[in-house]
């Protein structure tokens, strides 16, 4: 035992001074005055800096200084509301890599998205980044909306934040939809011809929908693609919005969507086994003196009485940093290191360059649209591909204004709420189905393929179809339209006599029009029904 | 009186002219006027920015061209030559000529002329076309569409993609929706 | 109050997924840091750093050689003694002064252009404040002081001039001094140059970095990278290195320099791709694969339209199959434009037996092996049905007997065969096998065609067959008799018996038609009714770069799904896909796949560029005109002459035949045409021309026919001295041995034509110039140029001109 001799004392003690010395340098350095212009408080682990840390950064202060335990319990969110906002981010700024060598002219884009395969340096890597990041935000968007539906918090007071996140929905489709036309090659060029052919038969502003005001130099085609066909000017013009227009619009759109979960309060945060009956309980809470009952909806382990009381067996609250923060950090890094590897093993697909002329067999549009190009099997252009995604869209619009049931905010309550669940779901997993169909099922003319069958034995299309004569199919659609706003009021008077009437037709009108696709579906794929209602301006 | 009073000026009294008139304090004019100058503007520059979105000229081929002599096709013939650049088939029967749009008429794609079996396939959703041009299969709505075909003055085939006919609203008994030839 | 610190597993989690994150990051730079094309290019820097190495050694080694040092210490001491003479003459004065007068010389020159710079920029500004003043006070006083300031300047030109001669002058005699030592210095310094060299080499070949090579080609829109693996393609001196360090075989290189080529204009695959098998472009999605290696030489169609590339016989003969095999006449080609191959078959009703016409139908190479009719595998009742439509065409052709003739007497058949061998007819015909191939195959063509028919084209061909070659001999009503009671009597099959049957089953009229639609007979036969119509096959227009997705594979489950295993099942099989296609059937030989194939593979959707094509040149195709023109059609000349670029090669071109042939003896020819080479038989047929046509033919041919650059006449008045000739005969045996190829008299070889007629046949300034530079008059002719001096050329030329053929023959030889 004693102190090392020799060669290893003298490392010791060089390591120890320079430790020292080091630290020494470190702790004036961090008493500076321009340091503290940066940045304004400590580091050492206090609880006021761990509240610092979060109120006084501009990115961290997205977050609450403290927030209950519940808030913290992953599976409530899975963290798909992040992972969207850090796809976005990745996105943006792999983005801004590949804008770098990219150029939306015709002549050249393909050429260029070749250049960054091979002669980038990390350029394939990148852009699989981007693609597969894109997809990938696709998807927890969706599971994002599902997530916040299954634990009701749109209901009131987050109604409008719900609406919000619907456009950025909207937009995160967009976004992706006009992305898919720069490599400008042949499943670029046709997913979007096949996009934007459904915009012609728009009624009243596409030159082939029903009841057409406009001519094919001005319709809402012309619009989108700032010509006749997809071409120089639709590129750029996508190239815009996706670089510039839509990012922008998501970006804003995201600070309010943020600022309200904040404004609202985080709604895990209310599922306190002590609290029940959502927002206005968490608001009585507030106020001295009032009294919390207790719900018939409450959650296990709820408990009533003053606030007082309610507030004190409320379990203990943490604070966001370190706790949440480490949570979200390990998520992203797990999320990334996914979306890595999956870059890694598969590159993203190109095909050979765009040609107007040669139609490749099947044309199918981007996967998350695909759910819209199998209902053209059922409907016209202008109901699948007009009709029906502006009755979805606006049905998630409308989703917490129609919805009267006030439980089950902050926490995953199917019990009480089986109707809304077992609709919402049901649309949401039809979309899938759709896309499922649309993705393996259809092989080439659109004809149903098995997954495992070969697309190069042709099969043949012979479908006899035959159509309602036009009384029978005015009045098959009187009749269900007729049925399914009467029937349910009339039978079911305590569930849906609570609504307004107008509250009512429009629930049950869009309700309506969702089972309308299964029913059709039903009609064609069983009775060869090929339209129920012909009349010369259009047809159902 | 009271009620009819704006937050505008600071309680200054004013005459009383009875129901009906048009005078106001002079601040709600001014304020009524920068509004409405405002928002006009702001509505016209809206206006400007959608019209700007719609230009007036494209660049897309041209629409129409002189598809060779009648001489150079074969009587039953649907000739693919000029598919590739104008998208048009032009096919010969025994009375004479006409000019198919390649255009499907379900959704926009390219159909493929399928010699050995005589008809027109559309890839993406397999709508199937006679060589007249008439649907039999699949989603597509209505046949393809003719285009105006005359003869030039040099005695060449003229097409002329501006000018389309619809079968089902019988535009194809129209004189410039088929060429007689023999 | 806070929960505890985040537990262990979490912070444990996330530090496995940040190691995670670290390893895919580490598995992606190394992927990125070490590419294929880097790994290739630092295996050739070894290779070049060995070579430089072992270069330099050499040159080392070359040094220490006693030779080479003794020559180092020789021109070592040189150098030293110059620079001692130098420095004795710096210590005297001379060359010291002579140093010091340049440097002081240069540097008085340096000022003086430095002043000269300042007053012209003085003067500049001044100058402009003159333009910009309006005050005639200031602007007189500016303008002295410009004219001052010029005069200034001017006298610092001259200065300056002065100033740079005196420093020339110096800084010549300061060269003279060093002369000496600046010699030896560079004859030192040129000895050990290639050490330097081999050492530079070494030091950049060890230098060089990976990087990604490319050739950016505007024109041809494309950047082609496969130098970045292929790196010595482009320099010569590796051939032996393994691929991909090989240097390109041939000299294609040489011949097409890439910066303006690129790669894979000829090869195919993907140019800006840097990795395989991307790069090879044999990958989904990639339309145009690197074509196999015996494909490539097709490409050079693509600009050297029309002509052969020499090493590369098989696209030109692809193209030429194509052409003669009658191809173009179903599937169109762009810019490919050729006659129909077939004869008319307008009359041909009453041209043929049915018989025969049920036996051709049948299978046309069980008649005739040689035919380019291919094989349609016809039913025997669409055999009847055609058969049906075709005797129904009859043109309202004069095909009576005429009129005079009862049944030949035997005597004319002997006349017939005697007319038949006097006209030469299998110069053009085959008559079982033997004779030419420009018409058909006469041994049984009695069997074939009707007499009345055969009689009547005898007299009048054109008429009958439009577009045929056959000349229009003007036989006598007497000698066509006796030339078909010849055919009939010899030129016939007798064995008519075993021929195959014709179809037991009548054919229809109707159907025949629609099966000549159907098969598109039409393509190679003139057909009426279809005279304006198409072609029934696919068009092939950029068929080399068809997606194998739009090939019909068919019922073929067997046949790789690539173009090329589609192709040549298509060129040898080609109905085998699925039941209905109408392809006929060629009988190609394997060769004869592979050249179209290859010529397939050649017909591209790529345009080059104008600037790289290369057109064989396409000559306006000749007319010729006026009562000349309207001969050569009724004779039929140009099927066995040429004239600028048009006709066929059987007898000699006539473009310059009137700076060749001496007017009269141009006349005699044509009336009574011989030969010039003796070892031949083949003769112009005497086609009984007229005193008129025979004038009017050669006074075209003298007047149009000619070459400017053939002089008419060559010798000076008096030049023609016996000496030139005796110098020229001279020349003619012993300089140069003319008589190996050519014959003078008895004596002399029979490769060329035969000289003892020159003076009477050529003229002057023909011989003259042919000796001068015969390829320059006949790109074709066999003659080695030999590019005679003129002196000699004259010599012998005047001995050819002196030379009297009645005394040759008579003496027997010169």
């Amino acid at each position: 035992m004693g102190q090392p001799r020799g060669l290893p004392a003298v490392l010791l003690a060089a390591r120890m001074s320079v430790r020292h010395g080091v630290s020494r340098a470190w702790g004036r350095l961090v008493a500076t005055r321009s340091w503290h212009s940066v940045f304004r408080h400590g580091y050492e682990d206090t609880r006021r800096n761990r509240l610092l840390q979060v109120s006084s950064n501009v990115f961290l202060h997205l977050h609450p200084t403290t927030t209950p335990a519940s808030g913290l319990k992953f599976a409530y969110t899975w963290g798909l509301g992040g992972l969207s906002l850090l796809l976005f981010v990745l996105l943006t700024v792999t983005g801004v890599f590949l804008m770098f060598y990219y150029v939306p002219d015709t002549r050249r884009a393909y050429d260029d998205m070749k250049d960054i395969e091979f002669v980038v340096p990390f350029g394939q890597f990148l852009r699989n980044l981007h693609r597969w990041a894109a997809h990938a935000m696709v998807i927890t968007v969706w599971l994002h909306m599902l997530r916040v539906f299954l634990t009701s918090s749109y209901k009131p007071p987050r109604e409008f934040n719900w609406v919000v996140g619907v456009v950025l929905l909207v937009l995160t489709l967009l976004l992706s939809f006009s992305g898919y036309l720069l490599p400008w090659d042949q499943i670029a060029f046709w997913a979007i011809t096949v996009g934007t052919n459904m915009a012609t038969a728009t009624p009243f502003l596409g030159a082939e929908g029903p009841f057409s005001l406009v001519t094919y130099d001005n319709d809402l085609r012309f619009l989108i693609l700032g010509s006749r066909s997809v071409g120089q000017s639709a590129l750029l013009r996508f190239y815009v919005l996706h670089c510039l227009a839509l990012p922008l619009a998501a970006a804003v759109l995201l600070a309010v969507h943020f600022w309200r979960v904040r404004k609202d309060k985080f709604s895990a945060a209310l599922a306190l086994p002590a609290i029940s009956g959502g927002s206005q309980a968490a608001d009585l809470l507030e106020k001295p003196g009032a009294e919390v009952p207790l719900q018939e909806t409450a959650p296990a382990g709820a408990v009533a009485g003053p606030a007082r009381e309610v507030r004190a067996a409320a379990p203990r609250v943490a604070e966001v940093w370190p706790h949440l923060v480490a949570i979200e950090f390990l998520a992203a890094i797990v999320a990334l290191l996914m979306l890595h590897v999956w870059s890694l093993w598969i590159d993203a697909p190109l095909e050979q360059v765009a040609s107007a002329t040669n139609t490749p067999n099947p044309a199918k549009a981007p996967w998350y649209f695909l759910g819209l190009q199998e209902m053209l099997v059922y409907f016209d252009a202008w109901i699948a591909g007009v009709v029906l995604p502006g009755l979805i869209i606006v049905g998630l619009i409308l989703l917490p204004y129609l919805d009267p049931n006030p439980v089950g905010v902050g926490f995953y309550d199917l019990r009480h709420r089986k109707r809304a669940t077992a609709v919402f779901l049901f649309g949401f997993l039809l979309w899938v189905a759709l896309i499922v169909i649309g993705q393996f099922f259809r092989g080439p003319g659109w004809v149903w393929y098995l997954p495992w069958e070969s697309w190069e034995v042709a099969k043949p299309v012979y479908e006899k179809t035959w159509n309602f004569p036009w009384p029978a199919g005015l009045a098959a659609i009187a009749l269900y339209l007729g049925l399914g706003l009467y029937l349910p009021r009339r039978l079911r008077p305590e569930v849906y006599g609570t609504i307004s009437h107008r509250r009512y037709a429009v629930l049950m009108l869009l309700a309506l029009g969702m089972l309308a696709l299964p029913l059709k579906m039903l009609l064609r794929l069983v009775f060869h029904v090929h339209y129920v209602l012909v009349t010369p301006w259009f047809r159902i | 009186m009271e009620e009819r009073e704006r937050g505008g000026g600071g309680g200054a009294a004013r005459p009383d002219a009875g129901a009906g008139t048009l005078w106001m304090p002079r601040r709600d004019w001014l304020a009524r006027i920068t509004w409405w100058t405002v928002l006009g503007s702001l509505g016209a520059m809206t206006g400007a920015s959608f019209r700007m979105l719609f230009p007036r000229v494209t660049f897309d081929p041209p629409a129409a061209f002189k598809a060779g002599s009648p001489d150079e096709y074969t009587v039953g013939e649907v000739s693919e030559r000029w598919k590739k650049r104008f998208r048009v088939w032009v096919v010969r029967t025994e009375e004479g000529f006409y000019a198919l749009s390649a255009k499907c008429t379900h959704l926009g794609c390219t159909p493929n002329w399928i010699e050995a079996e005589g008809k027109f396939k559309c890839p993406c959703h397999g709508s199937g076309f006679y060589s007249s041009g008439v649907n039999f299969e699949g989603p597509a709505p209505r046949p393809l569409e003719r285009f105006r075909i005359t003869l030039a003055d040099d005695g060449q085939l003229f097409v002329d993609r501006s000018r389309s006919y619809r079968q089902e609203s019988g535009e194809w008994a129209s004189p410039e929706a088929f060429l007689p030839f023999s | 109050m806070s929960p505890p610190v985040p537990r262990l597993p979490l912070r444990a989690w996330t530090a496995l997924s940040g190691a995670g994150l670290a390893c895919a990051f580490a598995v992606l730079v190394a992927r990125e840091a070490n590419p294929d094309w880097a790994r290739h290019q630092r295996a050739f820097s070894r290779f070049e750093r060995v070579e430089a190495a072992a270069a330099a050694r050499a040159a080392e080694d070359a040094l220490r050689q006693p030779a080479a040092q003794q020559q180092a210490r020789e021109l070592a001491s040189r150098v030293e003694a110059a620079e001692t003479a130098l420095a004795r003459l710096q210590g005297d004065g001379g060359y010291g002064r002579a140093r010091g007068d340049l440097e002081r010389a240069e540097r008085e020159l340096a000022d003086v252009q430095e002043d000269m710079q300042r007053t012209r920029a003085e003067y500049q500004a001044i100058e402009r404040e003159f333009l910009l003043s309006q005050n005639d006070e200031a602007r007189r006083h500016l303008r002295a002081r410009l004219d001052e300031l010029r005069v200034k300047v001017d006298a610092l030109g001259l200065e300056r001039e002065r100033l740079a001669s005196a420093r020339d002058t110096a800084s010549r005699r300061v060269r003279v001094l060093t002369a000496e030592v600046d010699a030896a210095q560079a004859a030192l310094d040129a000895l050990y140059e290639p050490v330097k060299r081999a050492n530079a080499d070494l030091a950049s070949a060890a230098r060089r970095r990976p990087q990604v090579q490319q050739f950016l080609i505007d024109s041809l829109e494309r950047a082609d990278r496969c130098t970045s693996c292929h790196i010595a393609a482009t320099r010569p001196g590796f051939e032996r290195m393994p691929e991909p360090l090989r240097t390109h075989v041939g000299r294609y290189i040489g011949d097409h320099p890439s910066e303006r080529f690129g790669c894979t204009i000829c090869h195919g695959g993907q140019g800006r791709a840097t990795r395989l098998p991307a790069a090879h472009g044999r990958v989904p999605h990639w339309r145009q694969p690197l074509l196999d290696g015996d494909l490539v030489g097709g490409r050079c169609a693509m600009c050297h339209r029309g002509e052969t590339v020499p090493g590369e016989p098989y696209a030109a003969a692809g193209r030429r199959l194509f052409l003669e095999a009658g191809c173009h006449g179903c599937h169109e080609v762009e810019g490919v434009a050729a006659p129909r191959i077939g004869p008319p078959l307008g009359g041909v009703g009453a041209k043929v037996g049915g018989a025969w016409l049920a036996w051709w139908l049948r299978d046309p190479k069980g008649y005739l092996p040689q035919t380019r009719m291919p094989n349609f595998l016809l039913p025997d009742q669409e055999i009847a049905d055609l058969s049906a439509f075709l005797l129904s065409l009859r043109q309202s052709s004069s095909t009576e007997p005429v009129p005079g003739t009862a049944a030949p007497a035997p005597e004319a058949a002997k006349r017939g065969e005697a007319l038949f061998k006097e006209s030469r007819c299998v110069t053009c015909h085959a008559v079982n096998t033997r004779g030419g191939t420009i018409g058909p195959e006469l041994g049984r063509v009695a069997s074939k065609l009707r007499d009345a028919w055969l009689t009547a084209f005898l007299r009048e061909p054109v008429r009958l067959s439009p577009g045929t070659k056959m000349p229009r001999y003007r036989f006598t009503g007497r000698e066509v008799t006796d030339l078909v009671a010849y055919i009939t009597a010899e030129l016939r099959d007798f064995d008519e018996q075993s021929w195959p049957s014709p179809p037991a089953m009548s054919g229809g009229v109707e159907a025949g038609q629609g099966l000549v639609r159907k098969y598109g007979c039409f393509g190679c036969h003139d057909i009426p009714g279809f005279e304006r119509s198409g072609r029934v096959g696919a068009e092939l227009t950029g068929y080399a770069d068809k997606e194998v997705e739009r090939l019909d594979f068919g019922l073929r489950r067997d046949v790789p799904r690539t173009w090329r295993a589609w192709t040549e099942t298509k060129l040898r099989d080609p109905r085998s896909f699925r039941d209905g296609l109408k392809m006929a059937d060629f009988q190609l030989s394997t060769r004869e796949r592979f050249s179209l194939l290859t010529y397939l593979a050649s017909l591209t959707e790529e345009k080059p560029p104008a600037e790289y094509l290369r057109d064989a040149g396409a000559l306006a195709a000749y007319e010729p005109e006026g009562r000349f023109g309207e001969l050569v059609t009724d004779l039929n000349c140009l099927v066995c002459h040429s004239i600028r670029g048009r006709g066929g090669s059987l007898a000699p071109d006539l473009t310059r035949e009137g700076s060749r042939v001496r007017a009269d003896w141009l006349r005699r020819f044509l009336d009574q045409p011989g030969t010039i080479r003796l070892s031949l038989e083949e003769r112009m047929p005497r086609f009984r021309l007229s005193r008129e046509e025979i004038e009017a033919i050669a006074d075209y041919i003298e007047n149009v026919l000619v070459d400017p650059a053939v002089p008419k006449t060559v010798f000076a008045p008096g030049e023609v001295t016996p000496g030139l000739v005796q110098l020229g005969k001279a020349l003619y045996y012993d300089t140069y041995a003319c008589d190996g190829c050519h014959q003078i008299g008895m004596t002399g070889g029979a490769v060329g034509p035969e000289l003892t007629v020159t003076a009477e046949r050529l003229t002057e300034g023909w011989v003259y110039a042919w000796l001068r530079n015969s390829r320059a008059l006949d790109p074709n002719a066999r003659e080695p140029v030999y590019e005679l001096p003129d002196e000699e050329a004259r010599a012998i030329a005047a001995f050819l001109l002196s030379l009297k053929e009645r005394e040759l023959y008579r003496t027997g030889g010169v």
